[in-house]
């Protein structure tokens, strides 16, 4: 009777983790001007596989919500499902116009990109409704944050042992 | 045992495949538009000290806004919920 229970707790534990380790690395990317343009090229690189992690970890919820039931789906999902493949678009051509407009971890390593124009906009104004959208996003799937944030904290039997 | 990536091979190349359609989808619109050279040096120039407070205030301020969007959203979710509910 305990196993299900207990290995459904671990993964989400995990994803809880998961997305915190995600949200603080956005908040820190979000701000180059506070940690520096290296830190902010070279962690994108381990950002990028936390935030693949993310979607494959919740990719029962995303299969769920595309399936196709022949019923109406709420608001919610309506909304959710939408944006969040928006969320997604702007993450992808946010991180790539970075990489577009390196001016650290390409050139490191012997590429000097032309800047143009173009990539160069892209990243600065996506980035920045890129953080409005990850506030919306948040805000939409804060239950669920409410509702599983207790998990990670120690459970009374581990701590008695 | 397999390791976590042999399972979920599927999900990550699906979302890999994703990235590369919206990233050659972006490069075709790059060269559509012929956008010109820019210099990255030159928009520099706000304090130092001064920036670094103002960019993580700026990052704090824009995700509660963002948060304060989906306001209206969750409301008419909500009404939704309460309206099937009564169904």
């Amino acid at each position: 009777m305990t196993a299900v229970p207990t290995r459904k707790r671990a993964s989400i534990t995990t994803r809880v983790w998961l997305d915190i380790a995600l949200f603080v690395g956005y908040v820190l990317l979000s701000a180059p001007q506070t940690t520096g343009i290296p830190f902010h090229e070279y962690f994108t690189v381990v950002f990028i596989p936390i935030f693949v992690a993310h979607i494959v970890l919740d990719s029962s919820w995303i299969v769920r919500v595309f399936r196709r039931t022949g019923q109406a789906r709420s608001v919610e999902v309506r909304f959710n499902r939408v944006f969040d493949i928006v969320l997604f678009v702007g993450m992808v051509v946010v991180s790539y116009s970075g990489f577009m407009v390196s001016e650290s971890i390409l050139p490191d390593f012997g590429v000097d990109p032309t800047i143009t124009g173009f990539w160069s906009t892209l990243h600065d104004a996506g980035g920045n409704l890129l953080i409005l959208g990850v506030g919306v996003h948040l805000a939409m799937h804060w239950p669920w944050v409410k509702r599983n944030i207790g998990r990670i904290r120690p459970s009374r039997e581990r701590v008695q042992k | 045992m397999t390791s976590w990536l042999e399972r979920n091979t599927k999900p990550i190349g699906l979302v890999l495949f994703a990235a590369l359609v919206v990233i050659i989808g972006f490069e075709v619109i790059d060269a559509l538009t012929q956008a010109t050279p820019v210099d990255p040096e030159a928009d520099a120039g706000e304090p130092e000290d001064l920036a670094s407070i103002a960019g993580l205030i700026k990052v704090m301020l824009f995700l509660g806004v963002g948060a304060l969007l989906s306001i209206p959203v969750r409301r008419r979710a909500r009404r939704d919920a309460e309206s099937s509910a009564a169904r």
